[in-house]
């Protein structure tokens, strides 16, 4: 759409670690992630896998949770951040990326206005008079599609429904029309209907504002439906990325393979047992030797099990996956 | 004719809210589930879905209409027999609930809670009842060891079969789960589903499954009602009804399910 066509975000070979007992442990290793512009992206992996640290160091946030990077890059539009200080983070966070947490819909602080929250909200970030400040957050509302928006300011966060709430947190997100917006599961406490009018609102927002998306999720069908690019995540390593089309009907690594076979989807059988993953995936700190996913894997060889987590490596033309056996298991 | 495990005649439950508006939550609902069936109820927030089940496990009172269970009515039980008919119904219905993390005592290992359960249910030794339990947990894939962790350092998943575990293990008729698979990763989902699926077959359960899933339901259940407002929009057998929907409330709830055809991806 625009002739900008670097990338947002890229982010390579990450390893990201928290203070544990004496020293540290590593809860990202390896973590990689190229946000195409314009692109939506789907960040896939089970609990633990570390989809939220991921965000969290793309958005320059990982000091809240006393975590840091300690190896690896992050580039956000072509600038190396390793080089950021506060302020340009400070900058960055509304301008080019904006988020939308996990914890964000339960955030709006029930006493004040729609009105009141986005107000702030903006001139927390640009140095606006109240009414520059009020038409910016009118128009933030009208962006997320509520009706009546004039009278939905004037409301409270109890008086609004869940997806008219999440619409108000997305609004908040877009105050400035970030070039990137980082969704960790917008739609997971919401009814199937009101998810779908919330996702495809924020597909229509992508393309209206020329803006990438990250939805974090661990539902694949939200990813095969919404997305066109994927990265999947297991122990804190990035193990396959691709189209999402791709990936999902054509899995190169062993694990994308179970998640997609653990899936329910309507329509199929009934459900069958070996539909899932045996055990638990490891939590930091208790990764394995060699590919993290060995001990689950149903094609692990003694190879898998030396040395440390396979890279990325490219597959086909557009693949990159981390499973050194991925051509005898899955062909070329 | 098999036998009925559930029988509701035209239920209703109202509620007073905090500014003294009254609620319908349930409005006129009659169904019926057989014994050992697996029954699904579907519905978004504000259905009533949950309202329903709690009538069945006794934690809500009817308003009006008559709930049957095994043939008993459990509001005339509850006005002649007082507390000792809701003892009666708690071994007859057993309920796991969305949230595991909230639903277990964070004091009690696992281990412990299930004890509980069995040493009163089955009114065995302190120390068979340790042994029962750590079956029923084994069984649901806790071993040993892990059963004697505090919930907070186990996962969702694991939590959830925690749950399940004690549930069967005051030997219900009757097992409702409501939103089982709604708050753990997707992985694990199949493998809960499972596990309960288990449990009927080996024990001739009824299950009683509510969810807003619609694939969940697809899976597990053979018979199913959709429920909307408080009333029943639909019902009747799962298949039929997920793949040819009457109901136009039904048919949008379908559509409104991600990944079920491929659109354009651009």
């Amino acid at each position: 759409m625009s002739d900008v066509v670097d990338p947002v975000v890229v982010v390579r070979n990450l390893t990201v670690s928290v203070p544990h007992d004496s020293g540290s442990i590593a809860v990202l290793d390896g973590a990689e992630l190229t946000v195409n512009s314009g692109s939506r992206l789907g960040l896939v992996g089970e609990s633990g896998s570390g989809k939220s640290m991921l965000c969290r160091a793309i958005l320059g946030t990982l000091h809240r949770h006393d975590a840091r990077v300690s190896g690896g890059t992050i580039h956000i539009q072509g600038r190396d951040a390793s080089f950021f200080n506060d302020s340009d983070w400070h900058r960055l966070r509304g301008t080019v990326l904006g988020y939308v947490s996990q914890a964000s819909l339960a955030g709006l602080n029930p006493t004040l206005t729609v009105r009141r929250h986005l107000v702030h909200a903006a001139r927390a970030v640009m140095a606006l008079d109240t009414r520059s400040a009020e038409r910016c957050a009118l128009e933030a509302i009208e962006m997320v599609e509520l009706p009546r928006a004039n009278r939905i300011l004037d409301e409270y966060p109890s008086q609004l429904s869940g997806g008219m709430r999440q619409r108000v947190v997305i609004a908040s997100a877009l105050l400035q029309r970030p070039k990137l917006l980082v969704a960790d599961e917008p739609t997971t406490a919401l009814d199937v209907t009101v998810q779908k009018s919330i996702m495809d609102l924020l597909v229509r927002l992508t393309t209206s504002l020329g803006m990438s998306l990250v939805l974090v999720t661990h539902d694949l069908a939200l990813v095969e439906e919404y997305t066109n690019e994927v990265v999947v995540l297991y122990a804190g390593a990035t193990v396959e990325a691709g189209r999402t089309g791709d990936v999902l009907n054509d899995p190169r690594h062993p694990y994308t393979q179970a998640l997609q076979s653990s899936r329910l989807r309507l329509g199929d059988k009934k459900l069958t047992s070996g539909m899932w993953l045996p055990g638990a995936p490891p939590q930091p700190g208790e990764w394995p030797q060699g590919c993290r996913f060995t001990p689950r894997c149903p094609h692990a060889q003694d190879v898998c099990s030396s040395g440390g987590q396979p890279r990325l490596e490219a597959v086909l033309s557009v693949r990159r996956t981390a499973c050194i056996r991925s051509e005898e298991v899955f062909g070329t | 004719m098999t036998e009925l495990a559930v029988e509701v005649t035209d239920l209703s439950v109202r509620f007073k809210s905090s500014r003294g508006h009254f609620v319908d939550a349930v409005r006129h609902v009659s169904l019926e589930v057989q014994a050992g069936e697996v029954f699904g109820v579907v519905g978004e927030s504000g259905s009533g879905k949950s309202t329903l089940v709690r009538v069945l496990a006794g934690l809500v009172k009817p308003t009006d209409g008559k709930v049957q269970i095994f043939g008993h009515d459990v509001n005339e039980s509850r006005r002649l027999f007082g507390r000792r008919s809701q003892r009666l119904n708690a071994s007859n219905v057993q309920m796991v609930f969305q949230d595991p993390y909230s639903s277990l005592n964070p004091y009690l290992t696992p281990l412990q809670a299930v004890t509980e359960v069995v040493r009163i249910r089955q009114r065995l030794s302190r120390r068979d009842s340790r042994e029962a339990a750590a079956a029923a947990l084994e069984e649901v894939g806790i071993s040993k060891a892990r059963a004697q962790h505090k919930p907070l350092s186990l996962s969702g998943g694991q939590l959830q079969r925690v749950s399940l575990a004690r549930a069967l293990a005051a030997n219900p008729e009757i097992l409702i789960a409501d939103e089982p698979t709604s708050a753990i990763d997707q992985s694990m989902q199949a493998r809960i589903l499972e596990l309960l699926l288990g449990a009927t077959r080996d024990r001739g359960l009824t299950i009683v499954i509510v969810s807003h899933d619609l694939a969940v339901i697809g899976h597990t259940t053979s018979k199913m009602v959709v429920m909307k407002a408080g009333e029943v929009v639909e019902a009747g057998a799962t298949d039929e009804i997920l793949t040819r929907p009457s109901a136009a409330y039904t048919q949008r709830l379908l559509e409104a399910v991600p990944g079920r055809r491929s659109r354009p991806l651009g």
